[in-house]
């Protein structure tokens, strides 16, 4: 196995993230339409893709192994290989929370999960953590620190709204118990998006400067 | 001795981690044994290495890395005068063992290579017994005392007691590359020295003697300070505590110098190093 081939398993590597990471972001996208807009195809969709990103993970998980008893990487290389690990980790549960997302939509068909009064915090709740989702995989290409950082006031608005959901919830919540089971969930399921979308950026932050920050 | 802070970060082309910083979690035990402060080494007018600051802490293992014609091997030469036989060789700035400048006039490079013993690339016995190897040095520093118990106890520190105590009056060619190498080994520990340059010390070896040395080396470190020139990265990640990457760098005269391009506990200088140079170097993109 000579130098080549090392940076194209590096690079492969590096490409099966960037993949991973449009398509979490694309699994929360697809999911937000089928909650607001109560679309089953788009729930469907979002089922069937999470396929892709298991497999992906498996892809990666068995590339690193291989990368570090055949090459030995040091430095830079070697942090790139143990975030990857940890990465790759953290997209696949992205998108295992955009399923559980499009699966509550799925259980209440046709029947609509969020009620009116509800619309605008999930949405505002969809919009932050898909653009999170979108920063993520700009981030992972640029790999720029600056960037990498702030993903984490994104993560503080997911968290708002999630306060301000649950608190509508518990206080007079007209629509029954079973809809306010559903929402809180729904709401957890975005807000754990979001941080595992930080724990990316965050890898990336001691990709580039070899620092674990807490 | 002077603080190591204050001389290693007066030379801004070297990025030094000083001991005590972050990473590894490796713990220097005090003073640097030896500190070389400014060293240049000279063959004739040629300038093989240039302005070499660095401490040799006592009790670990400090690793030379870097391509061939770099001027480790002349650096861990210099560390005990093996260059003075060669004609025109020259050393310039400090070469300091516990404070004291080994360059000095009144300094006799016998005793410094007593007190800082070295081990070469090829094992390199003399054509005599096992026990006369390593009663040579013992015999020719009248060392007093029972010289059966010191022989027995520099192999046994060297890991070769077991392997050889019923041959031991046997010749030692007749031993395997790495047991010579183990031999070779306590030949030089049997003269009591402070530290060990190691040259390659595993280079001829298989990957099992290979191993025998490296465990010998981290054993070593609980009475011996050792620095080891390897071109075995992952050896040097193996068994150092510190690791001094040098690099050639040619001049506007066309002329290649060795030089000093970073010198860090190991964890830190293998996992994010501070120079680009050296993270060339190390995940192979050198050149």
């Amino acid at each position: 196995m000579g130098r080549d081939s090392y940076d194209e398993q590096l690079d492969r590597l590096t490409g099966v993230l960037a993949t991973m990471s449009r398509d979490a972001s694309a699994a929360i996208r697809t999911a937000s339409t089928a909650l607001l807009d109560v679309d089953r195809s788009a729930a469907e969709r979002v089922l069937a893709g999470d396929a892709v990103l298991d497999r992906l993970r498996a892809e990666a998980e068995a590339m690193i192994p291989e990368v570090l008893v055949r090459h030995q990487p040091v430095a830079s290389d070697l942090r790139l290989v143990v975030c990857a690990l940890r990465i790759a980790g953290a997209l696949e549960r992205m998108g295992d929370l955009a399923v559980h997302v499009a699966k509550v939509v799925l259980m209440r068909h046709p029947v609509g999960v969020v009620p009116e009064p509800a619309v605008p915090v999930l949405t505002a709740m969809a919009g932050a953590a898909t653009r999170i989702a979108d920063k993520t995989t700009v981030v992972l290409a640029t790999r720029d620190r600056l960037d990498a950082m702030q993903l984490g006031l994104d993560d503080d608005e997911v968290d708002a709204a999630q306060e301000r959901l649950l608190s509508m919830l518990v206080t007079d919540w007209p629509y029954g118990v079973e809809s306010a089971i559903d929402l809180a969930l729904v709401g957890r399921y975005y807000e754990r998006y979001a941080d595992q979308a930080v724990n990316v950026a965050r890898q990336v932050v001691y990709l580039v400067t070899g620092t674990i920050r807490l | 001795m002077a603080s190591n802070d204050t001389d290693l970060t007066t030379r801004p082309s070297v990025t030094v981690h000083a001991p005590g910083s972050t990473a590894s979690g490796v713990e220097p035990t005090g003073a640097p044994v030896m500190q070389l402060r400014d060293v240049s080494v000279y063959y004739g007018s040629y300038e093989a290495v240039r302005g070499t600051t660095m401490p040799i802490q006592q009790n670990q293992v400090t690793a030379m890395i870097g391509p061939s014609g770099c001027g480790k091997s002349t650096v861990l030469r210099a560390l005990n005068r093996m260059n003075d036989p060669i004609p025109g060789a020259r050393v310039s700035g400090d070469v300091l063992f516990h404070g004291q400048d080994l360059y000095a006039r009144d300094v006799d490079p016998i005793q410094v290579r007593r007190r800082i013993g070295m081990v070469f690339q090829k094992p390199n016995p003399f054509p005599k017994s096992i026990y006369d190897n390593v009663a040579y040095g013992l015999r020719i520093n009248g060392i007093k005392g029972r010289l059966d118990d010191h022989v027995e106890e520099a192999l046994t520190k060297a890991a070769l007691w077991d392997e050889v105590k019923d041959k031991v009056r046997k010749s030692a060619l007749a031993l395997s590359g790495g047991q010579q190498q183990r031999l070779c080994i306590a030949r030089t520990i049997a003269v009591k020295p402070e530290v060990i340059l190691m040259d390659e010390p595993c280079s001829a070896l298989d990957p099992i003697a290979t191993a025998k040395i490296e465990d010998l080396m981290f054993e070593l470190t609980s009475d011996y300070t050792i620095v080891i020139v390897t071109h075995n990265m992952q050896q040097a990640a193996r068994v150092s505590h510190y690791t001094a990457f040098f690099t050639a760098e040619v001049d506007d005269k066309q002329v290649r110098h060795g030089r000093l391009v970073e010198f860090s506990q190991t964890g830190k200088l293998f996992t994010n190093p501070t120079d680009k140079r050296t993270e060339d170097y190390i995940t192979g993109r050198f050149g």
